[in-house]
């Protein structure tokens, strides 16, 4: 067996376990019947008398739930890679195998985005064929195709991020630390420069200090041109945006292994 | 956490979200008096959530604020340089300022949607509703929300009957609301078309409760925006008695207005309607014929500026403004100027009407005498019996029988004329002379009255019997008399039917005049059918005659021939005017924008070169395709030569009747609506006046598109904005402020607000080169904006003495030019002859290059060009001249191996020699057609006959 083929045996199975992981909780159907009991209402709403006025609505909802259920996926899995390995002491036997500590977090990392990814395509295709139903927005046009691979890319980010704060913290804390910085990246991250300039002093350099550092959750939020109908964004920034996400996923991934390099099981 | 946890968490969440919710809209409905509840009014329950509903209410506002906008805050993050002013957030509060650049900001501008301001409107605006909907039963209390369900509903979604169940609704929660009422009545307003009796009782319900809550006094009301609401309503009531003339309730309209001040817009609203009742302009539409979309202003009322001016000018110097000095026909002694005389026809008329309306426009001192001289005369032919006018027309003898017949076309043109002349002075004799007219038509026979006889001036009246239709509508507007109603169903009724042929009639003139009888009719008949002619036979027409023709041209050289659809062929100088004169009336009628469009499409690419750039002379026959101006060869037109040559003593009709155009788009270029609206339909240089408001626009439309406009005494008029159907973008700024704009063309832009005393207005227009194809043989021409294009050839002008044509002995003519005599003056052609070659295909992928040229005001003259567009050409040997013209064209893309060679164009309105209509130069991968050599020269006696039924 050549090494290459080693390699991708070893991703695989690791991949394989994220995968069963997540779809055995149930959490991903759980989130989807209760986006169902809120979106459905909205969407078949006759405010005044008047029909079909709520498709932006019923999207801007439905897009909403997207991004949050994902990232409540995306941070649980990439939250539960190493916490109980370490608390389970299984992580003794598993860095006792042939196997270094870098493909272990690469194969784990791969695992949980993956499986985050099939997730956000159930989600997406859900939400596809409501808007081809319902005739909303621009069907699956470029701007679709672009917030798709946009969020697609942002999840290797949260993943990345959750699976380094899972090498210090406990899986909850992890869970939390994550939801908090990145949700409030997607939420005020554009805002940050402002918010230190009216700081100012100590608070002025954390905000740049976050502003530079902090994933940039906004850059992937293409809601506002899907719901709105605003057309696809420019090549440059959309390009820009997952080179980003690449680069920030392969540092993070980068310092993590590193880190697990040094640690004691 | 467990993902199980959390899951459970977000559903707990939400389910106490709905409670929330459900409980907020509850008590919604329990205590809805005011926003802000008090305590001891609704418990400690209704207290507690009173400020939570207040802001679910205004959040959801803000939300449906940001949907309206797009789904953004409006704010500006745009990077301004420093000191430079933002309009867009000017508008909306936004400040200016400039930040770095920043390349993450970079990356998120570029990914969320774009700051770029944008409204939902129509049928979109649905999309705000849910959100409204929400903040209306969060807090019945917050008027912004049902009053901005209200306008969706109303005014996007045009669903009124919605709009009043929900403001009934409203004010079952709020019985108190001064908002309410007045939305009601706005909805019953339905911008006059609706219930007026009823929207006037819900306005002034709003007015009695704003005094009712104020104590008499207005100002002091204390929520925000009910004072204006309380204007706003007597705005409204000023509109409605204004259109009742009912001066006592004007009169305490102002009152009421003057309790808030003098200086507000109600008061001036019901200042300005009682200065309209007292002295009217616009007559409100009685139920004898359906209401117009707007009229054109009394003649006066137009005070042509810059380039318009000058043209105008340029015409009354000219023959229209001087041929009674020595014209044939209109010699002293003619039977329009004195009575009992018998000889006298339509060019008096027809010239008269021209020399009026310029008098008019112009204020010309000797011209205004000359109108008066001339009507003084006409107006003095009236006989006892009703008849006015030549003797003659009322005795023709018939043929073959020798009955006696009248002749009243003449005077449908005459009342034109002076209608114009009444409009000027109010003189009560015009109406009636006219009226008497009428009786005596009525008076008429059947078998006498509107008939043929044998003589071919007898068949015109027949042809064109309904042209003193919208006169007689315009008589009945003023004197309430129905002896013109009468008359004109009689006109109608002996009208010569259409029978389903494929042409309406084969007289290019008589075209442009009957194909808006019926329509025009429709007013009074009130028959679709009657309203759908003018678009059916229009099309027609333009598609087939006019298929190979820009702006409105047809190939109809006097009448229309078997299979003469080139641009070779030609329109006669009358068409224009009366072209104009349809349009009018049916924009006037129907408020349709390609009426205006089409009015602007003939006066500016068509009628200017019918006269030389002097005014002096005139010619007969206009082509898109026409590179000779020649005297003396015989040209492939119905008519005998010399038919494009100008002249300043033949074309006896055109004349007489060619220069009619100029003034007619002139005195049409802003209009009123019924409601008292301005409707800027067409743009030129021009100021006005209409009763207290007055008005400029300074512009150098068509050459340039920007239009500035600046308005005093507005009061509460709103404006209707043309927006072109080339128009690729329109926006208006206010006092430097993005205000207005229109992503649609075609169409009419209201502008409506409280206006200050003098207001400005910039309008830019957008336009873009273009080429239209022609589908018969995929000929192209070059457009842009409101103007097409004709091949610049530079132009020699040539003073002949008219010809005499000899027929050689293969059949062909050609005019020989008179041996001229030392001190024996004779009749003198201008004659405008190209300095370079004609003959190009247009090389469509080189691309077309718009250039702004020097201004003059002198702008249809092709050496003063004042724009061009550069484009790239190859010659096309075959290409030659047929009978003077350039070959009827084949088909494109035409094989040709001439090199390529850049090429100017200049506005076909400038070009006498015009090459308008040009095929277009085969390139790589086209399936091209080498062109087939044509004889010189044709026989007279092999041209195409006329179209036979």
């Amino acid at each position: 067996m050549t090494g290459v083929r080693l390699w991708c045996r070893q991703m695989l199975s690791l991949v394989r376990l994220s995968l069963l992981d997540l779809w055995r909780r149930n959490e991903v159907f759980s989130l989807l019947a209760l986006a169902l009991a809120l979106a459905v209402p909205v969407s078949a709403m006759k405010p005044f008398g008047v029909p079909g006025g709520g498709g932006r609505a019923a999207q801007e909802t439905a897009l909403l739930l997207i991004w949050a259920f994902s990232l409540f996926v995306a941070i649980g899995t990439g939250a539960r890679l190493f916490p109980p390995e370490f608390e389970s002491r299984t992580a003794l036997p598993l860095f006792a195998k042939p196997v270094s500590r870098g493909r272990i977090l690469l194969g784990k990392f791969l695992g949980a985005w993956i499986a985050s990814l099939t997730a956000l395509a159930l989600f997406y295709a859900l939400f596809a064929s409501a808007r081809a139903f319902f005739g909303g927005g621009s069907g699956l046009g470029l701007d679709f195709w672009q917030a798709v691979s946009l969020h697609a890319a942002y999840l290797a980010v949260v993943v990345a991020t959750a699976l380094f704060f899972s090498l210090f913290l406990s899986s909850g804390a992890t869970f939390a630390v994550s939801a908090v910085l990145l949700g409030g990246m997607v939420l005020f991250g554009r805002e940050l420069p402002e918010l230190g300039r009216e700081a100012g002093g100590v608070g002025r350099a954390f905000a740049q200090a976050l502003y530079v550092l902090a994933p940039h959750g906004e850059f992937f939020d293409m809601r506002l041109r899907l719901v709105h109908a605003w057309g696809p964004a420019a090549s440059g920034p959309y390009w820009a945006a997952l080179a980003y996400a690449a680069a920030y996923a392969s540092a993070l991934l980068a310092l993590s292994s590193w880190i697990l390099g040094r640690k004691r099981p | 956490m467990s993902g199980r946890h959390a899951v459970r968490a977000a559903a707990a969440a939400a389910v106490l979200w709905g409670v929330a919710g459900a409980l907020a809209l509850t008590l919604g409905r329990v205590a809805p008096d005011d926003r802000v509840q008090r305590a001891g009014e609704g418990g400690a329950l209704a207290v507690a959530f009173a400020d939570a509903r207040n802001l679910l209410s205004e959040a959801f506002l803000t939300k449906a604020d940001e949907y309206f906008h797009g789904g953004l805050k409006v704010k500006c993050n745009h990077r301004h340089a420093a000191g430079e002013t933002c309009g867009e957030c000017a508008e909306h509060g936004g400040e200016e300022h400039a930040p770095p650049f920043d390349p993450f900001a970079w990356v998120a501008d570029g990914i969320a949607a774009p700051n770029r301001h944008r409204h939902l409107d129509g049928e979109d605006a649905a999309e705000l509703l849910p959100l409204v909907w929400v903040a209306a039963k969060a807090d019945p209390g917050n008027d912004e929300a049902w009053s901005t369900a209200w306008y969706v509903i109303n005014h996007q979604l045009h669903r009124p009957d919605l709009a009043k169940k929900l403001v009934l609704e409203a004010m079952a929660l709020r019985p108190d609301s001064v908002e309410l009422p007045y939305l009601y009545g706005d909805t019953e307003w339905a911008v006059g078309h609706g219930n007026v009796a009823e929207a006037e009782k819900w306005f002034r319900r709003a007015v009695d409760l704003a005094l009712e809550k104020s104590g008499g006094r207005p100002a002091e009301l204390k929520k925000e925006g009910e004072t204006h609401t309380y204007l706003m309503a007597i705005t409204f009531l000023s509109a409605i008695a204004r259109d009742r003339k009912d001066v006592a309730a004007l009169e305490g309209l102002r009152d009421l207005a003057a309790r808030v001040g003098t200086d507000n817009f109600a008061y001036g609203a019901a200042t300005n309607a009682l200065g309209v009742v007292r002295a009217p302009t616009v007559r409100a539409a009685s139920e004898e014929l359906a209401p117009l979309a707007f009229e054109t202003l009394p003649a006066g009322s137009i005070r042509p500026e810059g380039w318009l001016r000058h043209q105008l000018e340029l015409e009354a110097a000219g023959l229209p403004g001087r041929l009674y000095e020595n014209g044939e026909y209109l010699k002293p002694g003619n039977g329009w100027l004195k009575s009992g005389a018998d000889w006298g026809w339509e060019e008096q008329p027809y010239w008269l009407r021209t020399f009026v309306k310029l008098a008019a426009l112009t204020q010309d001192e000797r011209m205004l005498g000359v109108a008066r001289q001339w009507c003084e005369g006409v107006l003095s032919t009236a006989r006892p019996d009703g008849w006015f006018g030549p003797e003659g027309l009322r005795s023709h003898k018939r043929k073959p029988d020798g009955g006696t017949l009248s002749d009243i076309w003449p005077h449908m043109v005459m009342a034109e004329a002076l209608l114009t002349w009444y409009d000027l002075t109010h003189d009560r004799r015009v109406l009636d002379v006219l009226a008497g007219f009428a009786r005596w038509c009525l008076a008429q026979p059947d078998d006498a009255f509107l008939q043929a006889g044998g003589e071919w001036t007898l068949t015109v009246q027949q042809g064109r019997a309904c042209d003193l239709v919208p006169a007689l509508f315009r008589l009945y507007g003023l004197t309430d008399d129905k002896t013109f109603l009468s008359l004109a169903d009689r006109l109608f009724r002996m009208r010569v039917r259409t029978t389903g042929r494929t042409f309406l009639t084969i007289h290019n003139v008589n075209f442009a005049q009957r194909f808006a009888y019926e329509t025009v009719y429709s007013r009074r008949s009130g028959n679709p059918s009657h309203r759908a002619f003018a678009d059916y036979w229009y099309d027609i027409n333009s598609r087939l005659w006019g298929g190979e023709f820009p702006r409105g041209g047809f190939a109809a050289d006097e009448c229309q021939r078997v299979g003469c659809f080139d641009a070779r062929y030609a329109t006669e100088s009358c068409c224009w005017g009366e072209l104009l004169r349809s349009f009018r009336e049916l924009a006037n009628l129907t408020g349709e924008v390609k009426w205006c469009d089409r009015t602007e499409d003939v006066v500016f690419n068509w009628h200017p070169v019918a006269f030389t750039p002097d005014w002096k002379r005139v010619h007969y026959l206009t082509g898109a395709n026409m590179v000779r101006v020649d005297a003396t060869t015989d040209h492939n037109f119905m008519d005998p030569p010399p038919r494009i040559a100008y002249s300043s003593e033949r074309y006896r009709c055109c004349l007489h009747n060619a220069g009619l155009a100029l003034p007619l788009f002139a005195e049409n270029l802003t209009r009123v609506a019924p409601n008292g609206d301005l409707v800027i339909a067409l743009y030129a240089p021009h100021a006005g006046r209409l009763g207290a408001t007055s008005w400029r626009m300074e512009t150098k439309y068509p050459f340039r598109e920007t239009v500035s406009l600046a308005f005093s005494g507005l009061g509460t008029r709103g404006i209707r904005l043309r927006v072109p159907g080339w128009a690729k973008g329109f926006s208006v700024k206010r006092n430097g402020r993005p205000f207005a704009a229109s992503a649609e063309a075609g169409r009419w832009l209201d502008l409506r607000g409280t206006w200050d005393e003098t207001e400005r207005f910039e309008i830019e227009m957008k336009a873009e080169c273009s080429l239209s194809t022609h589908a018969r043989t995929h000929a192209v021409t070059v457009d842009r904006g409101p103007l097409s294009y004709s091949l610049e050839l530079g132009e020699r002008f040539r003073d002949v003495p008219a010809p005499t044509f000899e027929t050689a002995a293969d059949g062909t003519s050609a005019g020989v030019f008179p041996a001229e005599k030392e001190g024996v003056a004779g009749e003198r052609m201008t004659e405008v002859l190209p300095a370079r070659d004609w003959n190009y295909a247009l090389v469509r992928t080189k691309g077309l290059a718009f250039r702004e040229r020097p201004w003059t005001e002198d702008c249809f003259v092709a050496s003063n060009a004042v724009c061009e567009i550069v484009a790239t050409g190859r010659k096309v040997p075959e290409w030659t001249l047929q009978d003077g013209e350039p070959a009827a064209l084949q088909e494109s893309p035409v094989a040709t191996d001439a090199p390529e060679e850049p090429i100017r164009f200049i506005p076909m309105g400038a070009a006498r020699c015009r090459l308008t209509v040009l095929p277009v130069a085969a390139e790589r991968g086209d399936i091209a057609t080498r062109w087939q050599k044509v004889p010189a020269t044709t026989r007279r006696a092999e041209r195409p006959q006329l179209i036979t039924q």
